[in-house]
């Protein structure tokens, strides 16, 4: 093939695979590869080349070895190459002009007589001011690249976008070839066409390549990406995850280091020291850090509680994948540790008190009846127990324990939390209501309680619950449950758990020297209410110190595709 | 084409047999497309189909194969849409020749990128930071512009031969193996 037609091949090529060609010169290259058997075969090579390059999961390799020995930044490669630029030979600026036509060469064996050719010098400026038509032409600017968008910008929560000028809304389609994505501030959602959503937490630095690859400068993402997304792939500095239909989470700090932990599915790890044709898979609870230019590779723990997954901006929340804390909830928090206070429920009106009602050695009767409690939404009501007064309603909707046993009637204490367990004129209860479960005190924040003292019960909303982080869905109820084992007397008591009113899980005749029993009560998505309940097992309320240690609603991402359809439904 | 045998169509393994070979089936959208973002979006559509139709995909047989065929249709649809407004790469009068030119060329896929792997290293500074910065880095030709103060022009110009660098390593390196070769001078 000619040198002047492959140079022109080349330059209409890189044109056209970046959508820069205007017409007339893809009018042209379509002629040359008609015309050329040996253009068409070039341009077949050419993309397949260029598709490589593009999908380079195979070739990262290769940059990530090179980046083990360039010691300098982005920015430093950038300035090399003007550099180079600036100090390289002068090339030969391809033009796109047609075929000049061919002449003979003259026949040396004839002889001719020397002419002088009048005609050379107004030919050779013809051809300077052509080329330096051509030298103008193409210093003017090509038409500007057509980036394209390949996601939105779905939810955020105090985002703080860098410049503090740009405009980032709920909405916001976000293209490739645009400048990166900085958030000095919050937690910012991305949905991307093809369905792989990131959860970004600031401060944090992002490029989105193409539509299926993002570039991680620092900062902490959450990836969802369900199996049409396969390959999604975030590149930092020193490696490329792959994904292969998972959820996993990556950090780069300030020194370029890399973490990858996978929370569900497989990923593939390429760097320096794991090229593209050995990748390091890493699968579900395992995690590894990427450590320097070198890119060595070493195991860490897994942590499935270090990124955000996913957040509600009305109710404040922003969950990284711990359960839900029932106990925070009794206190007027959202499950996630955002109770403040002492506050706790009166069984018998729903009120919240400042703490427990003084201590008292009276037993308390009231008529009972069930109550709604106001001001959590994700506690439907209280009540107190006592069949001999008519039949126990636990919820809103009417459901009766229809299993209730006999009780003595009385109630004793508010329903509290055990970590934040205080009498109402502030005397401290920790000498007082030693909560102690097997050598384990449950009235800290780290081993919080619900301390509810018979005859009393408590129920709460699943429903309202799931609607606060649609992303989630409600895995199990898990606890603790025992009589604290530092109580003076040998009491008795029964512990239940009622879902949707039916017996899900009983303790008959627990005492202080049973070990805690452990509960775990799987859930589903049709389930409503879940009531807590205790009731004295003897006829006698003293010292019934029954708690429920640790209680937490397990939680689990929901897919893609189900949390759409889960919005759809609500 | 180059078989991809497969013993099971478990929807679980759609994800493994695509992450593996869509490179393949986007190379052969791309030769016949000839532009990255409408080789992005055929590419996308194929994807989805070949999901929607994975029942359809007899275990055995040659997944590749069954994905191009598919993509054939979506990019022929491309073709009828887009020469409504403009002029498409290849006239429909060659573009038998481009898909069997294509077709071969998937067969010695692995053994391409094999080679451009080897021909990146061999790349000059200069072409290698290029495609370095295009690739990897995700920069664009404008953004190397602007960050450089280089000129558009001059970006183009070095990606251009930059790629006409690696195509002529590649040539070379297969001519020297003695097997296949690229079939231009």
């Amino acid at each position: 093939m000619e040198l002047r037609l492959k140079q022109e091949l080349d330059s209409l090529l890189t044109k056209a695979l970046e959508d820069i060609i205007t017409q007339e010169q893809q009018k042209r290259l379509n002629s040359l590869v008609r015309e050329n058997p040996e253009a068409l075969q070039y341009c077949v090579d050419f993309y397949t080349m260029a598709a490589s390059l593009r999908r380079q999961d195979r070739l990262a390799g290769v940059f990530i070895e090179s980046s083990a020995t360039w010691q300098g930044d982005q920015q430093a490669l950038l300035d090399a190459l003007l550099q180079c630029e600036q100090t390289a030979p002068s090339v030969e600026i391809c033009t796109v002009k047609p075929e000049p036509p061919k002449t003979e060469k003259p026949d040396a064996t004839k002889a001719t007589p020397s002419k002088i050719n009048k005609v050379w010098p107004i030919t050779a400026l013809t051809s300077l001011a052509a080329l330096l038509f051509v030298v103008i032409m193409a210093n003017i600017s090509p038409p500007p690249v057509e980036s394209r968008e390949v996601a939105t910008l779905v939810d955020c929560i105090y985002t703080q976008w860098a410049p503090a000028d740009q405009i980032m809304e709920i909405g916001t389609r976000l293209r490739t070839y645009s400048p990166a994505l900085i958030l000095q501030g919050g937690i910012a959602k991305l949905a991307f066409d093809n369905q792989a959503q990131l959860v970004i937490e600031a401060p944090a630095q992002l490029s989105i390549v193409d539509h299926n690859r993002v570039r991680l400068y620092h900062g902490m993402v959450f990836a969802q990406v369900p199996e049409r997304a396969t390959g999604f792939t975030i590149t930092t500095e020193n490696s490329t995850i792959i994904d292969i239909g998972t959820e996993f989470g990556v950090r780069v700090d300030k020194h370029g280091d890399t973490e990858l932990h996978v929370l569900e599915g497989k990923t593939e790890l390429v760097t320096a020291s794991a090229p593209h044709d050995r990748p390091v898979a890493v699968t579900v609870g395992k995690a590894k850090k990427i450590t320097g230019a070198q890119a060595t590779i070493a195991d860490i723990p897994c942590n499935n509680h270090l990124f955000v997954r996913a957040f509600s901006v009305d109710d404040g929340i922003v969950w990284r994948g711990e359960p839900l804390d029932l106990a925070d909830i009794v206190s007027g928090g959202n499950g996630f540790g955002s109770s403040v206070g002492t506050k706790a429920i009166h069984p018998v009106t729903g009120r919240w008190r400042q703490g427990l009602t003084p201590p008292s050695s009276e037993w308390r009767k009231d008529t009972y009846h069930y109550m709604q409690v106001k001001g959590s939404p994700y506690i439907d009501g209280v009540f107190g127990v006592d069949p001999a007064q008519g039949p126990v309603v636990v919820d809103s909707t009417g459901h009766v324990f229809t299993q209730c046993p006999t009780t003595c009637g009385y109630y004793w204490a508010e329903i509290v939390n055990g970590s934040r367990l205080k009498l109402a004129n502030n005397d401290s209860t920790a000498e007082l209501y030693p909560l102690c479960l097997n050598g384990q005190y449950y009235n800290t924040a780290e081993h919080p309680s619900i301390l509810l003292h018979p005859n009393c019960g408590i129920t709460f909303d699943l429903q309202a619950i799931r609607q606060t982080l649609p992303g989630c869905r409600l895995k199990s109820l898990e606890a603790l449950c025992g009589i604290s084992q530092l109580v003076p007397t040998d009491p008795k008591a029964d512990f239940w758990v009622l879902i949707d009113g039916e017996i899900a899980f009983e303790k008959r005749a627990a005492t202080k020297q049973d070990p805690p029993t452990q509960i775990h009560i799987p859930l589903n998505e049709q389930q409503r209410f879940l009531t807590l309940i205790t009731t004295d097992g003897d006829q006698d309320l003293g010292y019934d110190w029954t708690l429920f240690a640790e209680p937490v609603l397990v939680l689990e991402q929901r897919g893609v595709s189900e949390e759409t359809e889960q919005a759809a439904v609500q | 084409m180059s078989k991809e045998l497969e013993t099971t169509t478990q929807p679980d393994d759609f994800q493994r047999l695509l992450y593996r070979n869509q490179t393949r089936i986007y190379a052969y959208v791309l030769s016949l497309v000839g532009n990255y973002p409408d080789a992005d979006d055929i590419m996308q559509d194929t994807i989805t189909v070949m999901w929607q139709k994975f029942s359809d995909f007899q275990a055995g047989s040659d997944f590749i194969a069954w994905g191009i065929k598919i993509a054939q249709f979506k990019i022929l649809d491309y073709r009828r849409s887009k020469q409504r407004q403009k002029v498409v790469q290849y006239d429909d009068d060659i573009l038998e020749e481009v898909i069997s030119r294509a077709t071969e060329a998937e067969k010695h896929f692995d053994e391409r990128v094999e080679i451009l792997s080897q021909c990146l290293k061999k790349q000059k500074e200069r072409y290698f930071n290029i495609i370095k910065l295009r690739y990897f880095d995700g920069i664009d030709p404008k953004a190397i512009a602007d960050r450089t103060g280089l000129t558009m022009s001059n970006v183009y110009k070095l990606l251009s031969r930059a790629y006409s660098q690696l195509l002529l390593c590649m040539k070379t390196t297969m001519a020297r193996r003695g097997g296949t070769s690229l079939e231009w001078n």
